[in-house]
């Protein structure tokens, strides 16, 4: 199942120079060789490996460090790349095993959320080099995971609502069993739920869309 | 999806997507120097004659517990009765044994008696013959009686058991 995503401003290329392909193809070329492929799908999927792997770590430079561990080791491993299957969980496959490890070898898991809360606050990495004010852009939803759930619970929460994977294949990228995630799921949403009484939308008078979220957390 | 799973669906989706980085083209192509380099590291190693890329087929890794459960047949074959006696007992073992300076004799000891007895009067024949031929080639006047005597006397020397166990007698 292939997760529809917004092209990278770059696919304009992709789109100009001939046929867009799946994900699946292009790594079937790269996988017979084709540098040019594999070069298109790193591409296609830095943003949103990036995105998950800052998740797990407390530097910007450290999440790109492993995004290139990722890319590396997949191009190492294209031989092993099963064309039936989604490309991208057996890429995030690769991602979450790499971002677990590291995890394993920097356990300083406390020092490592307050700096995350820090970077969410402050939206770093929304626009790198712009300081964009607390109010703006709140993570008031992945702060709150990343305070209430287990490593586990926040990565199957990630990949079940950010990369819209399902459970099945949320499975394939943990090493569980797709009932395992289930039971994840359900458990992390118990969690994060008591903490959300009522979420406002509202709009600035610039036009940007702010969510106020007025929430009561609930110390779990 | 229920009401509560949707609210919290879309709150998650809105946060990560407003904290999502932008496209690097300086990382991707820092990422994509790491890959060459990984690439060409790999090509060295395996002494650049050979292409990166092999089939999946070839490389036959993609099902690595076929591979271990082959293994693991191949040792139980070796281990197996079947395959010990195959690879065991028959190959040939090299045992030093000093070369016998008299084979002869130990073989007559061990023989069967009557064979024995037999070989004896072949020998004494044999002796006896080539002495007999000589002394006529030798024209020994007068002297072919004793030394058939004396032939016989030699003859009988000799540690048959069957000449011994005759008595000396003539077959």
């Amino acid at each position: 199942m292939s997760r529809s995503f917004n092209l990278p401003a770059h696919a304009a290329t992709s789109e100009a120079a001939g046929a867009f392909m799946r994900d699946e193809e292009l790594a079937g070329k790269a996988r017979d060789g084709s540098r040019e492929s594999f070069d298109e799908l790193a591409r296609r999927f830095q943003v949103r490996l990036l995105r998950f792997l800052q998740r797990h770590v407390s530097a910007a430079a450290d999440a790109e460090d492993l995004l290139q561990e990722a890319f590396v080791r997949a191009y190492q491993n294209l031989n092993r790349y099963d064309a039936k299957r989604p490309f991208a969980t057996w890429l995030f496959t690769i991602a979450h095993r790499i971002a677990v490890s590291h995890h394993r070898r920097n356990k300083s898991a406390a020092h490592a959320q307050e700096v995350i809360a820090d970077r969410m606050r402050g939206a770093e990495y929304a626009e790198p080099g712009r300081e964009i004010a607390d109010a703006e852009i709140k993570q008031i939803f992945w702060e709150t995971a990343r305070r209430v759930l287990s490593p586990e619970q926040f990565d199957a929460t990630w990949l079940f609502y950010v990369e819209e994977m399902p459970a099945k294949q949320i499975a394939e990228v943990m090493g569980r069993s797709w009932v395992s995630v289930k039971t994840i799921l359900f458990r992390a949403r118990k969690r994060l739920a008591p903490g959300l009484q009522s979420l406002e939308e509202s709009e600035e008078p610039q036009g940007r869309n702010v969510t106020n979220a007025r929430m009561t957390l609930a110390r779990v | 999806m229920n009401d509560l799973s949707r609210q919290l669906a879309q709150q998650a989706r809105r946060e990560a997507e407003r904290a999502t980085p932008a496209f690097s083209e300086a990382l991707h192509a820092r990422i994509m120097r790491a890959v060459d380099a990984a690439d060409a590291h790999a090509a060295e190693a395996e002494g650049g004659a050979l292409p990166r890329r092999r089939p999946a087929l070839v490389i036959g890794l993609r099902h690595p517990w076929r591979v271990a459960l082959a293994a693991a047949a191949c040792v139980a074959l070796a281990l197996s009765p079947v395959g010990l006696r195959l690879l065991g007992p028959q190959a040939p073992k090299v045992v030093i044994t000093p070369t016998p300076v008299h084979p002869a004799p130990v073989a007559v000891m061990q023989a069967d008696p009557f064979v024995l007895n037999r070989k004896a009067r072949q020998v004494n024949d044999q002796v006896k013959d080539v002495v007999e031929t000589a002394m006529a080639e030798q024209q020994w006047a007068g002297l072919d009686q004793d030394v058939r005597v004396a032939t016989r006397y030699l003859v009988d020397q000799v540690p048959f058991r069957a000449a011994f166990e005759n008595g000396g007698r003539e077959h």
